[in-house]
């Protein structure tokens, strides 16, 4: 192996590795073609080389790997994402059922209900213009109440550490809600999304949704805590996000790429498990409460992104292994 | 909604394997020469652009040799990259027509 070769070798070790396996000999016949009485790779072909495995590893975290239309993802997002917001008003039909009951917590809980309602009116909206297919409108609601959501969740703050980590768990829907925004704004439709799902799909979600939406009213309406034990939690939690992944059609591509962004919100629960197992970085208590939200919001908005793209990244990956080169 | 148009990258790789089947130095030798020696293509750009066109299926491995010790794949043009080539040219086409008639009707002067 000669100098030149050596070097060329180095710089495909950027590459990724299933790519390397497959196409590095190749590509260094090419090289070294290419290469003629060099020493030593030139600067353009050796940025051009980092650059290319720049690329490839990006094509690989994001999942933008080909071979479906991103928008028909959307447009199933379209059609399913407004209909699974509605499951976040869980925490206020709890707090409604407490008030409807005149449990203790009516005095304080009639101001925050009054608040809260009309977000929850403008979601609803959005659930039944994206299901009619009035997606222009159903658009515009969706923009309004992610609006709403950012301001509700991360603006204003909460005093007690307690009281700011519940409000961030629920950065997951904020997020999901941009989402829901960005399918009706730019996807082909609900009506494509329908076409791609089957018509059973929203029958599945809007029962899923309905499961933890009645645990709160119950709860509430029994005077017990929300999720009174964390079988409780789980069972509605994972009756609402199996529902999602199995209405999204996990048996097709776009499917189950728009089921794992569907699962955004349930994302959020690896930064709360983090927090509630006393691994919160110490200097974290000493920051003022506009800096720690700051941060918080970052953690609970990016660590869910983080893993769907990680996740979106796998599949592709996982299917390139399993396509060798022609013998 | 309607697909934007091919990079030219893209677009001369799938040229060049519009008439037969060729290995990655050979598609660098032709698009140079396509191109009429105005765009250089290196090896990162070509492998970045035949990882997705072969995950597209636009385009497919033909076959291997080994050339001198070397491993030698061959790629060729699917009929979905064969179809999408033929879109691109057929696009191209109709806003040059449209452009050189434009050019013609300039009170100025026109092409050649």
């Amino acid at each position: 192996m000669n100098d030149v070769e050596r070097r060329y070798r180095r710089l495909l070790r950027w590459y990724p590795r299933d790519h390397r396996e497959r196409n590095g000999e190749e590509m260094l016949g090419v090289l070294l073609a290419d290469a003629r009485d060099r020493e030593r790779p030139g600067r353009r072909e050796t940025l051009d080389l980092l650059w290319g495995a720049a690329r490839l590893h990006l094509r690989r975290i994001v999942g933008v790997d080909g071979g479906f239309d991103r928008r028909d993802v959307l447009a199933i997002l379209s059609l399913l994402a407004p209909v699974l917001m509605l499951a976040a008003a869980e925490q206020d039909l709890y707090v409604l059922g407490a008030w409807l009951r005149g449990g203790g917590w009516v005095t304080s809980s009639g101001s925050y209900l009054a608040s809260d309602a009309a977000l929850w009116a403008i979601w609803l909206a959005v659930a039944v213009l994206a299901v009619v297919g009035m997606r222009r409108v159903a658009a515009v609601g969706a923009w309004l109440g992610t609006a709403g959501f950012v301001q509700a969740v991360f603006v204003e703050l909460q005093d007690t550490w307690s009281f700011r980590l519940w409000t961030t768990m629920n950065a997951g829907w904020v997020l999901l809600g941009a989402l829901t925004a960005v399918a009706l704004t730019w996807s082909p439709g609900p009506a494509r999304g329908r076409e791609l799902v089957g018509r059973w799909s929203m029958a599945v979600l809007a029962t899923s949704v309905a499961v933890p939406l009645l645990f709160g009213l119950l709860d509430g309406w029994t005077e017990d805590t929300l999720f009174t034990t964390a079988w409780e939690a789980l069972l509605a939690l994972g009756v609402l996000f199996f529902g999602a992944l199995v209405a999204a059609g996990p048996w097709s591509r776009v499917g189950r790429r728009a089921g794992l962004m569907l699962l955004l919100p349930a994302m959020t629960f690896v930064p709360v498990v983090v927090a509630q197992a006393g691994l919160v970085p110490h200097f974290m208590y000493s920051l003022s409460v506009f800096e720690a939200t700051i941060i918080e919001a970052a953690v609970f908005a990016g660590v869910p992104v983080l893993v769907v793209l990680l996740a979106l990244g796998v599949i592709p990956r996982a299917m390139r292994r399993g396509r060798r080169p022609v013998a | 909604m309607t697909e934007g148009a091919m990079r030219e990258p893209t677009f001369l790789i799938l040229t060049a394997l519009a008439a037969r089947a060729q290995h990655g130095y050979g598609i660098l030798r032709d698009v140079e020469e396509i191109s009429g020696g105005r765009v250089t293509l290196r090896a990162g750009t070509l492998y970045a652009a035949l990882d997705r066109l072969c995950t597209d299926g636009w385009v497919a491995v033909d076959r291997e040799e080994v050339v001198d010790g070397r491993l030698r794949r061959y790629y060729r043009l699917t009929n979905e990259g064969t179809a999408k080539l033929e879109a691109e040219v057929k696009r191209l086409q109709a806003h040059t027509r449209v452009a050189a008639q434009r050019l013609r009707t300039r009170p100025s002067g026109g092409i050649a």
